[in-house]
């Protein structure tokens, strides 16, 4: 079959499904950026999609759960130790925490969901988990107008630190994305994450004070370096001061930066790592 | 040999897969302490006993077996989705593999799952707005485009996503029965397609159950048995020594 003047030269050749270079990679998923953007507007219609009120619920269930949120904490317990604007407070925990909340748990599905895509067509593999990440950060537009709604409605004054809040989100984005590839990852692998993250997230939410001040309840200085640990409380922390003021300690704001910078590496290095064996 | 320098389009290397299959028990507490985490029990498959084959640009391989010889996993290993554990794939350009059940997204509307896919290839909104119109005639789908991919026959299915995976000529086409499942015409007119990326020096390997279909378009026929390449070479050659064995 194969006569001596045909080359078997296959240094040229490429290893089929490997998308290059971590540069190559990440150009690849640059020249997908359309997707980026066209695919997630659909996740969220059709999310909504044999609803009378459309897209106006995405608008409608951040103020309904505000609502819940003010009346039970605001007028039935009680609870607002320490803290003077509560509904507030609480309105940018919420909304600032289920982000990054429904971006992993959304991510974490987001490789066994599109399986007939990733067995069908090849493309960098990561652009689907950064795709589920922009999905939900879509969908947190609304809750962050309702959460400035909130605070101005309950007289806090704007700031100039508002101005801060684009920085605070693009780095929250990054730290979501990081745990999403990771979720992913471990997804494919193991389908037990599914029943381990809502755990997960319902410790992350007693343990970041989305409904209490930590300051206020925590008085033992271990169980504070404890809450500085964690990410999801550091960036409420943060939120918090750029919206309504108060203080905010390097510590919180280096914690935050150590675990953006080693959730997002790690994320990337270890997904790719599977990148092969996603379609299987 | 027509020309002295034929480029190779896909090589593969003494190419293994096996597959681990966990057996399908009831994961008790009592069996889970008993065993411990790593004692699921599983059985080896066997799907490649270590292929080795050279396809060149401008050929058109028909693979034939029998069910379960390990055809579609060859095609997986050439199309990147399955890593061999031994062995080595290369290939001149990323290949488009085309299967029976594919759909992108079944929940999704015709339209939907073509902008998407297209979209995953790398492609542009206003490129693909440009082909829209052509890709959506080649389907024959009409008005069924609009409705969800779940409610599609598997004709149907066949026809959008050969239209999706032609939609940028890939340069390595790999189909896995996929025509099978069309109707007559729309083999015919997909074979069409095949011819001319041939023509371009375009490279498809096409798994089928139909000799009819391998005779007249293929240029070279693998038989795979068992794992193993039991037969290469002309299409008449293979096909009668595979027919053969299949009759007994």
């Amino acid at each position: 079959m194969n006569n001596p003047s045909e080359s078997f030269n296959v240094d040229d050749l490429i290893e089929p499904g490997y998308h290059g270079s971590l540069f190559t990679y990440s150009k690849k998923i640059w020249e997908r950026r359309e997707y980026l953007s066209q695919v997630p507007r659909h996740e969220l219609r059709s999310q909504q999609m044999g609803t009378l009120l459309g897209n106006v619920w995405h608008l409608l269930n951040p103020i309904l759960s505000i609502t819940v949120y003010a009346l039970i904490f605001g007028v039935i317990l009680q609870v607002d130790r320490g803290v003077s604007n509560f509904v507030s407070f609480v309105a940018i925990g919420v909304f600032v925490f289920s982000f990054t909340q429904k971006a992993v748990t959304t991510g974490s599905q987001s490789i066994i969901k599109n399986r007939g895509l990733i067995r069908s067509i090849s493309f960098p593999r990561a652009l689907l988990p950064i795709t589920s990440v922009t999905t939900e950060l879509l969908a947190f537009i609304p809750g962050l107008m309702v959460m400035f709604a909130t605070c101005l409605v309950t007289g806090a004054n704007p700031k100039w630190s508002w101005l801060l809040i684009p920085v605070l989100i693009l780095v929250q984005f990054i730290l979501s994305i990081g745990a999403a590839l990771i979720a992913a990852r471990a997804t494919s692998l193991y389908g037990d994450v599914k029943n381990i993250l809502p755990f997960l997230f319902r410790l992350l939410f007693y343990g970041s004070g989305v409904l209490f001040s930590v300051d206020a309840y925590v008085t033992n200085d271990l169980l504070q370096k404890l809450f500085i640990a964690n990410p999801m409380f550091d960036i409420l922390e943060i939120y918090r001061w750029a919206i309504l003021g108060g203080q905010v300690s390097y510590s919180e704001v280096l914690a935050l930066a150590i675990w953006t910078i080693l959730l997002f590496s790690i994320g990337v290095s270890w997904f790719r790592r599977g990148e092969a064996a996603y379609g299987i | 040999m027509e020309s002295k320098e034929r480029k190779i389009a896909v090589h593969l290397d003494n190419v293994v897969v096996d597959y681990e299959v966990f057996a399908d028990k009831h994961l008790t507490l009592r069996r889970l302490a008993a065993q411990g985490f790593s004692g699921r029990e599983s059985t080896m498959v066997h799907a490649l006993k270590g292929v080795t084959n050279t396809i060149f640009e401008g050929e058109i391989i028909g693979v034939v077996g029998a069910n379960g010889s390990g055809k579609s996993t060859l095609l997986s290993v050439i199309a990147g989705l399955l890593p061999p554990n031994l062995g080595s794939v290369r290939v001149r350009s990323q290949p488009a593999l085309l299967g029976v059940n594919a759909a992108l997204k079944p929940e999704l509307s015709g339209h939907r799952n073509i902008e998407i896919g297209a979209l995953a290839m790398g492609l542009k909104m206003d490129e693909i707005s440009n082909q829209l119109e052509e890709i959506e005639k080649f389907t024959e789908l009409g008005e069924a485009l609009a409705r969800p991919m779940r409610t599609y026959s598997s004709g149907m299915r066949a026809r959008l996503a050969f239209s999706i995976a032609t939609v940028r000529t890939p340069e390595i086409l790999l189909i896995d029965e996929a025509l099978a499942v069309g109707d007559k015409k729309f083999r015919e007119k997909s074979l069409n397609r095949i011819r001319e990326m041939q023509a371009e020096a375009g490279t498809i390997v096409m798994v089928t159950h139909n000799l009819g279909e391998i005779r007249k378009t293929c240029s070279r026929a693998l038989w795979i048995d068992e794992g193993v390449l039991r037969k290469d070479g002309e299409v008449s050659e293979v096909l009668s020594a595979y027919e053969e064995t299949e009759s007994t």
